[in-house]
């Protein structure tokens, strides 16, 4: 019982590599967009066993219940058929090239790594607090809380910028996604 | 020790792993749309990375980070599903080498 | 410590008293449904298993379970067999975040504990936990069109899924504003707000959002007038179109479980939970079976809902699939908007 985080770590871990091979590996767009599914659940997970469960929350909530429908949504719209991957054995010298290159980059993780010995530990046990005014030792709790205080004190102006951005996100999709109505004539 | 704790290196490990794969989605996929979820793979993995360090060091402004590149991904996946849907409109496909033409 | 002192078997406990709650709910509430479409259509209903067909969720029950199970040959068979059980996971998911009562003093320690409240899991970020899972469901019935490999299926789930992202826009919206009264995601909190300060319907934001939330809810249910996804005259019944036998009865079971779930959740929002209204309080007040009255007064409260649910199913038609975008996007939305300004100046005035 005590170490269940541990377990549970693991546990996602696999869960997302095998779902993220799901993605890169199935013929299926729907099924690809499924395992993504997956994947985004169990990172999920992952960031409430690393303790951060506003993210957790917020991460289904955006990526499972917004983006994924999205993207099965026009999937099914378009009707996508299955791709075949006979061409890719066609062309091993490009292949060899991508994996190399994709070794490559891989090691500078690795060397990161290395760095870090196993004693750094990510201690999940650390609660969030944050205080707001020392003079009359307030302090608040719970990891949205504290949150809330660093995005609308320290982090307002990106905030700020973050939603011109998603205004223009939604017009452009309106634009670029509406159908000329002028050529079709 | 306390048995709730979890190296940082399994973590780079993780997202190292999670980075590659994606990376290996975009460079060999065809299919567009999962082009585009490979590349949303790519960006979920870095965010744990943030999640991690940012438990690691007791310091708010990863998870911030998050939050941020939530938002962006949200207006990015919204842009290029759009984009993809006028594509395929135009050229009746999402095969990435079957998309030729500048200007028909 | 002993070993049946650990939380787990608390939650164990719980979870079986709720499970059991929610699947006995759901039955008879699809008893309700059918003596109430009796009464509004000037008949009796079903009477013919026990008194008042008391026996007749059972019966269905044990219909769907000995009915022959069959497989089309054209469907993608794990997503065919995993929609309907997404559907029910979701549902069940959904209801063991509600708190149905307050923490009880128990009047002697039973299992090591001496208080307790009905409640499976208390996340910190309690409403937000249970619009993430809501917006779960809507996977099951994509798969379910997908997956049927058939045009009816797949317009009913395109035109489901639509709604459902359409209409969960303004449903969270619509709670912004109790949250920002409250100034808490938990659910508890929500309550205890609404114990000091009165019911958040009747200040005015509470209202606009009661307005919005319980409109977008019949859309995110999937019931009349919004239930274009099985609108049985166009496409069949959508979704569903190629199930039968148990697998149907999931679906069937996970919208009934919804709709009490999101009663509850309507009374937990906007009508104080467990407090009990007007003069009442004070009786009860200070007496140690005051808290179950009070758990008495909420079911009664998602009782009303549970019966609204029913009434307006069989008393407005269904809107036309434009009607219902218009609606969505052109009325709820800014209605919602408006909202979280009003809740803002309420806040401000206060």
């Amino acid at each position: 019982m005590e170490n269940i985080r541990e377990i549970l770590f693991f546990l996602f871990a696999f869960v997302m590599m095998g779902a993220s091979f799901g993605v890169i590996l199935h013929k299926n767009p729907v099924k690809s967009a499924l395992f993504l599914v997956v994947f985004f659940v169990s990172l999920a997970s992952l960031y409430g066993v690393l303790g951060a469960e506003f993210l957790a929350v917020l991460q289904v909530l955006v990526y499972v219940g917004a983006i994924m429908v999205l993207f099965l949504f026009v999937i099914m719209l378009i009707a996508v058929r299955d791709e075949n991957f006979e061409n890719i054995g066609a062309n091993k010298g490009k292949t060899m090239v991508v994996f190399l290159l994709v070794l490559a980059f891989t090691m500078q993780f690795a060397a990161l790594a290395s760095v870090l010995s196993s004693d750094d530990k990510i201690n999940t046990k650390t609660e969030y607090s944050k205080t707001i005014d020392s003079a009359q030792n307030l302090t608040i709790e719970g990891n949205a809380e504290v949150l809330s205080f660093h995005l609308f004190e320290k982090y307002i102006l990106p905030f700020e910028l973050i939603s011109i951005v998603l205004l223009i996100g939604v017009i452009g999709a309106v634009v670029i996604a509406k159908k000329n109505r002028r050529r079709l004539e | 020790m306390n048995g709730a704790e979890i190296p940082v290196s399994y973590v780079i490990v993780l997202t190292l792993l999670l980075f590659s794969i994606g990376m290996l989605g975009v460079l060999t996929r065809k299919n567009i749309i999962v082009i585009f979820m490979s590349v949303e793979i790519m960006l979920n993995s870095v965010n744990l990375l943030f999640v991690a360090f940012s438990r690691f060091w007791n310091d708010l402004s990863g998870e911030m980070a998050v939050f941020f590149v939530m938002a962006i991904a949200a207006a990015e996946a919204a842009i290029g599903l759009a984009l993809v849907i006028s594509l395929h409109r135009k050229f009746h496909t999402v095969d990435i080498t079957e998309i030729k033409e500048l200007k028909n | 410590m002993e070993w049946y002192q650990s939380e787990i078997l608390w939650s164990l406990i719980k979870i079986l008293v709720l499970f059991f709650l929610i699947i006995t709910g759901a039955g008879y509430y699809t008893l309700m449904e059918r003596k109430g479409a009796g009464y509004f259509q000037l008949r009796y209903g079903p009477n013919r298993a026990g008194i008042w067909g008391i026996f007749q969720p059972l019966a269905d029950g044990i219909k769907f379970l000995l009915k022959q199970e069959t497989l089309p040959k054209h469907v993608d068979v794990y997503l065919f067999l995993l929609a309907p059980a997404i559907s029910v996971i979701t549902a069940v998911l959904l209801w063991s975040t509600i708190p149905f009562t307050p923490l009880i003093d128990l009047p002697f320690e039973v299992l090591g504990k001496s208080q307790v409240a009905l409640q499976v899991l208390n996340p910190g970020s309690g409403i937000l936990l249970l619009f993430a899972i809501s917006s779960l469901s809507v996977y099951g019935v994509m798969l379910a069109g997908w997956s049927s490999n058939n045009k009816y299926s797949l317009l009913g789930a395109v035109r489901s899924t639509a709604q459902m992202i359409s209409y969960e826009l303004s449903l969270s919206l619509s709670i912004i504003g109790v949250i920002m009264m409250a100034g808490h995601f938990d659910l508890y909190r929500i309550i205890e707000a609404q114990n000091e300060n009165g019911w958040f319907f009747l200040s005015v934001p509470g209202f606009l959002g009661f307005f919005v939330f319980i409109v977008a809810l019949f859309a995110e249910t999937n019931r009349l007038p919004f239930d274009l996804a099985e609108a049985e005259s166009e496409l069949v019944v959508g979704f569903h179109t190629e199930y039968g036998a148990f697998k149907f009865a999931l679906f069937f079971v996970a919208e009934y479980m919804n709709m009490i779930t999101v009663s509850f959740l309507t009374v937990i929002l906007f009508f104080g939970g467990w407090n009990i209204p007007f003069f009442l309080r004070d009786m009860v007040s200070g007496m140690w079976w005051g808290p179950l009255v009070g758990v008495l007064f909420f079911v009664f409260k998602a009782m009303f809902f549970m019966f609204l649910f029913i009434w307006v199913r069989w008393s407005l038609p269904r809107f036309r699939y434009d009607q219902l975008m218009n609606i969505g996007w052109k009325y709820l939305l800014p209605m919602a908007l408006i909202q979280i300004f009003m809740a803002g100046i309420y806040l401000y005035l206060k």
